[in-house]
């Protein structure tokens, strides 16, 4: 049985996401001991020839397909094209029968993502989640007031089966009328946004049991907000600054949501300079 | 022999702004010490679950006390039975053990070096 990890890495205005890819990759292999394939476009491709040579050695397969993608997103103080269109064809796109699809913001910083291979399970997903300052907010939670319950997009382990195949197919019907789901489950403005599609898609799945049918990573994802800042980076720790104080996190992988301050850590830890 | 007197003077001698900025130092430093804490708590947590024949374990003490060596059905995380044949339990048991040693060793040492930090710079740092 083949495993592997699964990124998608498209380039916006200013984030370079693709040397993000890389840079994940590395980890995924120094910590996890795997490999990891690549979902991105030609740009973002070009790119990287320039500022990593014989990058493409960094991942066991690379697809090419375009972004078609026209939404903006905040990204702290600016509005910038969000391409994440195609993370519902991870199913057809990973080359492995068990796939750990990944974020580019999360720092792999230990071997828990390990515990999911084998698991009884064909679809675990990530519910869990611990703000490193501990704020309290209820977006996390559920995706709008009164509303189902919230899971995350970011992390997930699929086995390819009947369950992942439905579940995937569903997520598209869910993409495909997006619109018509924003209403009845009260979603915010904004773009379309993954976590919201797993969401609805495995609470429609549970019929009248909701979500519960779905098992989940049973440990907490720390993260932080786009607000904060990455004071420093290194092998399996980082210092994060906000309004609250400092953190310091060892040990634990993370959710980094400021992607500027996460380019920058990424370049410095490459020896890459991209601006 | 000091005097009730003497440290009435000697604490009216520290200026109200003084007081005050101890006491903010004192919250920063205490609301960092709670929140390392509690990372380190997370990361415990993290590290006390084992994967097994497909399912996931929470290890705790309480687990590892009553573990029944004779059983071959065992509830993981998300409730449901895993089924772990006989042949499989001493390993089962002792993965478990060691990682709960490796784990609460680890919690151990870190928090006492925690503890000991006195501002909020050593609470952050790196070394």
């Amino acid at each position: 049985m083949t495993k592997g990890f699964l990124i998608f890495a498209y380039n916006n205005e200013e984030i370079n996401y693709g040397l993000m890819a890389i840079w994940q990759a590395r980890r995924i292999k120094k910590w996890l001991g795997k490999t990891t394939s690549l979902i991105t476009d030609r740009l973002t491709a070009e790119s990287l020839n320039i500022l990593v040579p014989a990058w493409e050695s960094d991942f066991d397969v690379i697809h090419y397909i375009d972004s078609n993608s026209i939404q903006k997103k905040r990204y702290v103080d600016r509005k910038l094209t969000f391409h994440n269109l195609n993370r519902i064809d991870a199913y057809k796109l990973s080359p492995y029968d068990e796939t750990i699809v990944l974020d580019v913001d999360v720092i792999i910083q230990t071997s828990n993502l390990n515990k999911l291979w084998g698991h009884a399970e064909d679809l675990v997903v990530c519910d869990y989640s611990c703000d490193i300052f501990d704020r309290r907010s209820y977006e996390f939670e559920y995706v709008s007031e009164y509303s189902i319950k919230f899971f995350w997009a970011t992390i997930f382990f699929f086995r390819k089966g009947d369950t992942a195949e439905i579940f995937f197919d569903h997520c598209k019907h869910v993409k495909d009328n997006y619109l018509w789901n924003k209403h009845v489950y009260n979603l915010q403005g904004g773009p379309l946004r993954n976590d919201f599609i797993w969401s609805i898609a495995l609470h429609t799945l549970g019929g009248s049991e909701n979500s519960s049918w779905v098992s989940t990573i049973p440990w907490n994802t720390p993260y932080s907000v786009p607000d904060d800042n990455i004071v420093s980076m290194t092998d399996n720790c980082v210092q994060i600054l906000s309004d609250k104080g400092i953190s310091l996190v060892r040990g634990q992988d993370l959710h980094v949501m400021n992607k500027f301050d996460l380019m920058k850590a990424v370049n410095k830890e490459l020896g890459t300079n991209h601006e | 022999m000091y005097t009730d007197n003497y440290l009435y003077m000697t604490t009216s001698a520290i200026t109200t702004s003084q007081r005050l900025e101890k006491a903010l130092e004192f919250a920063q430093y205490q609301s960092t010490l709670n929140r390392q804490r509690k990372i380190l708590k997370e990361k415990f947590e993290a590290d006390t679950i084992i994967a097994f024949n497909g399912g996931l374990f929470k290890i705790t003490q309480e687990w590892i006390g009553g573990f029944d060596k004779l059983a071959t059905w065992f509830i993981d995380m998300n409730g449901y039975p895993v089924k772990i044949n006989s042949n499989e339990v001493d390993n089962f048991l002792l993965i478990a053990k060691s990682a709960y040693s490796a784990a609460l060793e680890e919690y151990g040492n870190s928090y006492e070096i925690l503890r000991k930090q006195r501002s909020v710079k050593s609470l952050t740092n790196h070394d």
